[in-house]
């Protein structure tokens, strides 16, 4: 077991200092969603301290789903993926590791984004204990969601691809700009599976402290989508040792 | 016997419907330096694969230490080094930090680490790339930095699957000189793969030939050279078919495949001599004539010949 973990962390910190810098990593992870920040404070009539909690969500969704999608994107890529394969370490060990970084970059990328809007929004944390629940489920979801969308593709060069493509109108569906309810039906559905949604819904009670799907329904699902996508990711890394 | 550290029993591998490997079955003992020759497509790599747990087994076992790979996928996985086909290590990271990487996934002592992959690199003369990215190595360089981090956490196996291919002699000369170190002073067995038959020849004490997924000879090079006696063999392809019963006025020790002839003798010139003559008095004429020696390459292509029978 001390083995293990140490293998998750070697396999984190690794991670954090192979990819940290990468040009995918920094301008979907960090520079977009400052981006959208800026454009929504500078352009947007809407209230913007009433889209931070969104804004963040979103952030982290782009920040650990573009760190752990290129992390192994490349890897897989110049098959070095196979090195975890030699490595004494369980699927499930290679998995963890891979989300540990997608969730630190996620928690790093949203406390940027937090501390930027400190200086341009005039917003408030309603309570600090569902802040750090949010941001840590929600990066722990999106890692996993990156690293299941990386390793079901079957060439890695079409994973960030593939992910623009779910990535990019699950902001418009997910209640950041527009709350749930307005969306016309079959948006609706498509919202329902997005776990963008949820992370949104716990940001709402976080900084407006109101919540249109419930903080605690809302953090089970994003929690349940997390573990589904972890489980599926260890299977598929296993299937492709084939 | 309990000094067999490697045990591969009915091992086959299907990729869909193809029979990448068929049940082939062998045993290594602890120490052995094994070498494992096959043409292009044989089966080695994905043999190689199916031991160290690289790629799923389809039917068979493997036991390694008496433990199961699958079972056991760990603690055999801590005790063996691998070197695949292809020099992959992370090519963002320094030469430094990839071997640390693979040291410290392996449990290297921390404080032993640096002076390990100096050591290491310094045989090599490549300390004064410790900082530079993987990326940045030339070919040699990168396959020498591959065979540096399967050593790092010292295995008891090393698993080589074409590790000097795309190096130069002296770097090469190198690594079989470390390989017979590790293998003769600290007694570590040694399965390699190679297209090098000199690097076999050299180095091994035993070998298995694959070819087509199975295994066709396995043994030590003079048990190869009992499979064909003589020293030398000449083969010729005459215009029409030949008649064994003249043939064996001419030649003692000969095969005959329709209008194809090969003959073996311990020299070729006695052997040319008797073919002119018999050649003249059947009236016959040569499309094409070939010598074979008894060096490995030799051996290994007669037996793949003697196969494709």
């Amino acid at each position: 077991m001390k083995d293990e973990i140490s293998n998750i962390i070697v396999i984190t910190l690794k991670d954090l200092k192979a990819y940290y810098f990468k040009p995918a990593t920094i301008s979907w992870g960090i520079l977009f969603p400052i981006v959208f920040i800026l454009i929504f404070s500078l352009k947007s009539n809407a209230d913007i301290s009433t889209l931070i909690g969104g804004l963040i969500s979103m952030s982290i969704f782009f920040g650990s789903t573009s760190m752990t999608t290129t992390s192994i994107m490349i890897e897989r890529r110049i098959n070095v993926f196979d090195i975890y394969y030699t490595l004494p370490i369980s699927y499930y060990g290679i998995v963890i590791g891979k989300i540990l970084s997608g969730l630190l970059f996620g928690i790093f990328t949203s406390l940027i984004m937090f501390v930027i809007s400190i200086f341009i929004i005039d917003f408030k944390v309603y309570n600090g204990f569902h802040f750090i629940l949010w941001i840590s489920v929600s990066s722990f979801t999106f890692s996993s969601f990156g690293i299941f969308m990386s390793l079901i593709v079957k060439e890695a060069y079409d994973a960030m691809i593939y992910m623009n493509l779910i990535r990019l109108p699950l902001i418009f569906i997910s209640g950041i700009f527009l709350p749930i309810k307005e969306l016309p039906n079959i948006f609706k559905f498509f919202a329902y599976i997005s776990p963008l949604t949820y992370s949104v819904d716990i940001a709402d009670k976080v900084f407006l402290n109101k919540s249109f799907i419930g903080m605690n329904l809302s953090l089970l699902i994003l929690t349940l989508f997390g573990v589904i996508f972890f489980i599926l990711s260890r299977y598929r890394i296993e299937y492709l040792r084939k | 016997m309990n000094n067999e550290i490697i045990i591969a029993k009915n091992l086959t591998k299907k990729y869909g419907t193809l029979l990448a490997v068929k049940n082939i079955s062998f045993k290594i003992r602890k120490g052995d330096f094994f070498g494992f020759l096959g043409p292009n497509g044989a089966g080695k790599t994905t043999t190689v694969k199916m031991l160290t747990g690289l790629t799923s087994i389809s039917a068979g076992k493997v036991k390694i230490f008496n433990k199961d790979i699958i079972k056991d996928a760990k603690f055999i996985k801590k005790r063996i080094g691998v070197v695949e086909d292809i020099s992959n290590l992370f090519p963002d990271l320094t030469v430094y930090d990839n071997l640390l990487f693979m040291a410290k996934a392996f449990g290297v002592n921390y404080h032993t680490i640096r002076e390990e992959i100096m050591n290491y690199l310094e045989m090599f003369n490549l300390s004064n790339k410790i900082k530079f990215k993987f990326l940045s190595l030339s070919r040699g360089q990168k396959r020498i930095v591959s065979i540096v981090s399967s050593l790092i956490h010292s295995p008891e196996i090393l698993f080589l699957d074409e590790p000097t291919l795309g190096l130069d002699i002296n770097v090469r000369n190198k690594v079989h000189q470390l390989l017979l170190q590790l293998n003769k002073q600290k007694n570590i067995t040694i399965f390699l793969t190679s297209h090098y038959f000199e690097e076999v020849e050299k180095l091994c004490n035993r070998i298995s030939v694959i070819n087509k997924g199975s295994l066709i000879f396995d043994g030590n090079i003079n048990k190869l050279k009992t499979l064909f006696p003589g020293d030398k063999v000449v083969s010729i392809e005459l215009t029409k078919p030949i008649n064994e019963a003249k043939v064996s006025k001419y030649f003692a020790h000969f095969k005959i495949k329709k209008n194809k002839l090969s003959i073996t003798g311990d020299d070729v010139t006695v052997i040319l001599r008797k073919i002119d003559k018999f050649v003249k008095d059947n009236k016959l004429k040569i499309k094409e004539i070939n010598t074979e020696g008894n060096k490995l390459e030799d051996l290994f292509l007669r037996l793949l010949k003697q196969d494709e029978r």
